[in-house]
């Protein structure tokens, strides 16, 4: 008797707090139905904590989500991916393409003071600034004097920006650059209210501080780990397109748990989806897959045997099956890559660089591979020492690297190992060539073939293969001499072909990016590069 | 009584240097770095950071400085989340990781005692076997796959709990409870063991001999003994469980310090990675500095002062 009391009085405890728990639960539920009139809210998975909320010093594309909605440059991408006036009603660009002339809007910040051009002038030379030790700081390097400034070596006055009335701003870069002009929708270049930054110089929100800020939204609360939550700003001069009242960005690490959240209707979209689930999404038809500028591929070291030979990197990366890894292992509508540049990028004549340059300068072949890796001495695969394939540790990459790995085996007759190192290390190994062959990934810092094709220029700091060609240097060289798109373009043509004929890299494919997004939604814009998602036209059914 | 105190706290001082001085080391031997990514940064963008971090001091330098700055209660910054100090890291995350640690401790010993009572006492019995099972699974399945579980039935299937995050009492059930699996298993068997071997003691018997109703002389005279090794568990269980796990804070999106902690490695934040290594040791000690405090008060046969020679 005695005993089953006690057992019972503990099942009492167990159950009054489940009822206590149970009880706030469905309470929350309750309110939440009862103000249902279809509130102008999105909830959106950004992913883990962003690392600041200064745009003049984020770098990653979530921090960049957030800057695109609360602040905004001198142009902005429209909802068809294209550059438009943004806080700049028009601009002008010299002969030379070496002076940009903006001209501001009537615009305001978010406590109601105007957007003059001496906020852009003070945003870009503080990101400059050697004491603000902004990692992107490079990104205005195009700017007469940028460099010299922000490594000590030249001063903040010789800067090519010149403020020439509070609507008027002048811009001298160095060299012509078309993508400069893109460039200006792009964080680091978003403008900076002085007395705002003074007051708040880590742009914290919350305890009496906040961001003052010109785009379409402002931060009204943002609790560490948990969500941001962003209010319309009705300061901002586009505000009659902006439809939704509130934006939340969820800060939530794990794809499997922001699926389940989707799934269970408690957020509207995520970005970061878990391989595993991809099949079954894509099965149910809630997968969207959109573009992305961004390829994966494979670096090989060109500065040791047997890599050193370029007919042994053609046969490898003619020996494999691309379409057979998207159809297994991928499965978001990847597109094969047989040239380095993605598709949906413009050419002088307006039409796509990938479709413009051919679709492929090289074709699956496993019986040419095999003639090119006899010629280099390894008949039959006989002789070939065992290389490895460094990749980072993931469960994506590792999949990828055993279907290469069993490929290479069957197709060629060689012996690769595989091999996975934590991120840092990898990255450490990587830079140091210390590897023999190494998965990549690279996505575009803006919409021209420039920002894939001058990594591998002679000792650039990506090229990370080591290898050097010198009339490919001088295309690059070239490209980034003109102001003529005709002339660029066709330079940066002849040098891709240079790479994948020398191939010091192995495209594999090129990425896309599938997103779950409630039917719910409308107008919500996923771009090709930059950020995440734009909200700035979305509104909810 | 007090000297015991002054000499522990002096071990604690010694083994907290010790602590901070290998990992330093450490973090500074293993490849990578703080502003190392994907994209390389160019030159002189890496030399104003280098600077900026003081990163360019030789080592036994920042080491130096970092201890005096240590002296003054400053963990230091983050690297990685500028703008953010160690300390701020711990006053958001910490009291989440300690509410949910608290929970968690609540239940495995509420559970884990009960059970280990009932096995006890039906030794050999459906009872005790059934316990036994309860124990077996809280041992052998991962807090990854409980949580993943727990949320998959809870709050995908049933929706009786949110699915992740913070704010209610609502979004402390299932990762207390994934949480707590283990150390209810642990203090089932533990108090089970003890109970068993508690209650074939003389004092029992002449307990029982004397009269004494069964209910006085298990839970007054049997339990007290009996749970005296759960205290000892008690220590690092309550330090380890505060701190933070990270598999639950990420399954379940906590802001707790946990998640902090592994990725500071990941990110080789090294402010962080030293604040936070820190933080743990320090707590560590104190919980088991408490722990032996305990015992005095539990079992008058152990004295806290050395004997005199």
């Amino acid at each position: 008797m005695r005993k089953r009391n006690g057992l019972l009085a503990l099942l009492a405890v167990v159950l009054s707090f489940s009822l206590v728990f149970t009880g706030c639960a469905k309470k929350t539920e309750e309110n939440k139905t009862g103000e249902n009139k279809t509130p102008q809210v999105i909830k959106y998975v950004l992913g883990a904590d962003p690392e600041t909320l200064d745009p003049g010093k984020m770098t990653g594309a979530p921090e960049g989500t957030i800057a695109n909605e609360v602040f905004e440059g001198l142009t902005r991408y429209d909802k068809d991916g294209k550059i438009a006036p943004g806080i700049a009603e028009s601009w002008e660009v010299s002969q030379d393409g070496k002076t940009y002339t903006f001209h501001l809007r009537d615009a305001k910040w978010s406590d109601g003071t105007p957007v003059t051009a001496n906020d852009f002038k003070y945003a870009w030379l503080r990101a400059l600034s050697p004491e603000l030790a902004s990692e992107y700081a490079y990104q205005l390097y195009y700017i007469k004097g940028a460099e010299e400034y922000n490594s000590g070596k030249g001063k903040a006055e010789d800067v090519g920006i010149t403020v020439v009335d509070d609507k008027t701003l002048k811009v001298e870069l160095k060299e012509p650059a078309p993508q400069f002009l893109g460039l200006t929708a792009f964080q680091t270049l978003m403008p900076l209210k002085k007395e705002a930054v003074e007051a708040n110089p880590d742009f914290k929100v919350g305890n009496g501080k906040k961001i003052i800020g010109n785009g379409p939204f402002v931060i009204d609360s943002y609790t560490s780990k948990d969500k941001i939550v962003l209010k319309k700003n009705p300061n901002y001069w586009d505000a009659s397109s902006v439809k939704l009242d509130e934006l939340d960005f969820y800060l939530i690490d794990d794809a499997k748990t922001a699926l389940t959240m989707f799934e269970n209707g408690e957020v509207d979209m995520i970005s970061d989806i878990p391989t595993e689930d991809m099949p079954r999404l894509k099965q149910e038809g809630k997968l969207k897959v959109f573009p992305q500028l961004a390829t994966y591929f494979y670096r090989f070291n060109t500065t040791k045997k047997p890599f050193n030979d370029p007919r042994v990197r053609k046969a490898f990366a003619m020996a494999i099956d691309r379409q057979a890894l998207i159809d297994t292992i991928l499965q978001a509508e990847q597109k094969p890559a047989y040239a380095f540049v993605p598709y949906g990028i413009l050419d002088a004549n307006g039409k796509d660089f990938r479709e413009n340059g051919g679709n492929a300068y090289f074709k699956e072949d496993v019986a040419e591979a095999k003639k090119l890796l006899a010629e280099a001495g390894y008949p039959d695969g006989k002789g070939f020492p065992t290389v490895t394939i460094l990749f980072n540790t993931s469960e994506g990459h590792k999949k990828i690297a055993e279907a290469i790995q069993q490929m290479w085996k069957k197709n060629l007759g060689v012996n690769v190992k595989i091999l996975n190192q934590e991120w840092q290390v990898y990255l450490d190994s990587q830079r140091k060539l210390k590897y023999d062959i190494c998965r990549a990934g690279w996505i575009a810092d803006y919409s021209d073939p420039m920002t894939f094709i001058d990594m591998f220029v002679t000792n650039g700091g990506n090229n990370e293969t080591g290898w050097s060609n010198k009339k490919y240097d001088e295309l690059v060289k070239k490209a980034k001499s003109t102001n003529d798109q005709a002339v660029r373009m066709q330079a940066m043509h002849d040098a891709e072909k240079i790479l994948m004929d020398e191939m010091p890299i192995m495209p594999i494919y090129f990425y896309t990016n599938p997103e779950l997004i409630s039917d719910k939604l409308q107008d919500v814009i996923v771009p090709s590069f930059g950020v995440e998602a734009e909200f700035k036209w979305a509104s909810v059914k | 009584m007090g000297r015991f105190l002054l000499q522990r706290l002096a071990y604690m001082i010694v083994a907290l240097l010790l602590i901070i001085t290998f990992t330093f080391i450490l973090m500074h031997v293993v490849p990578g770095g703080p502003f190392a990514s994907e994209k390389q940064l160019p030159e002189s963008v890496m030399k104003n950071l280098n600077e900026k971090f003081h990163l360019k001091d030789p080592l036994w330098l920042q080491y130096l400085k970092y201890l005096a700055q240590l002296a003054k209660g400053d963990l230091g910054v983050s690297f990685k989340y500028e703008g953010r100090t160690v300390n701020e890291f711990i006053k958001n995350g910490f009291p989440v990781s300690a509410t949910l640690g608290a929970v968690a401790v609540l239940i495995a010993l509420i559970v884990g005692i009960s059970l280990g009572i009932i096995s006890a006492l039906h030794q050999n019995k459906w009872q005790d076997y059934l316990a036994m099972i309860i124990a077996t699974i809280g041992f052998s399945v991962p807090s990854f796959i409980m949580a993943s579980l727990l949320m998959y039935f809870f709050a995908y299937k049933i929706k009786l709990f949110p699915t992740a995050m913070w704010g209610t009492p609502a979004h402390v059930v299932l990762p207390s409870v994934a949480l707590a699996t283990l150390p209810t298993a642990f203090i089932s068997r533990l108090v089970r063991s003890n109970m068993i071997e508690v209650l074939q003691q003389d004092y029992i018997k002449t307990a029982r001999a004397k009269g004494m109703s069964e209910r006085v002389v298990i839970y007054k005279h049997a339990l007290k003994n009996a749970i005296l090794p759960v205290v000892t568990y008690l220590g690092p269980l309550i330090a380890g469980i505060f701190t933070g796990s990270f598999v639950v804070e990420k399954i379940f999106a906590i802001p707790g310090i946990g998640r902090d902690f592994v990725l500071s490695i990941v990110n080789r934040d090294y402010g962080l990675i030293l604040g936070l290594t820190i933080f743990y040791a320090a707590f560590l000690m104190f919980m088991n500095l408490l722990v032996d405090l305990s015992y005095a008060l539990i079992d008058p046969r152990i004295k806290l002062t050395r004997k005199e020679g």
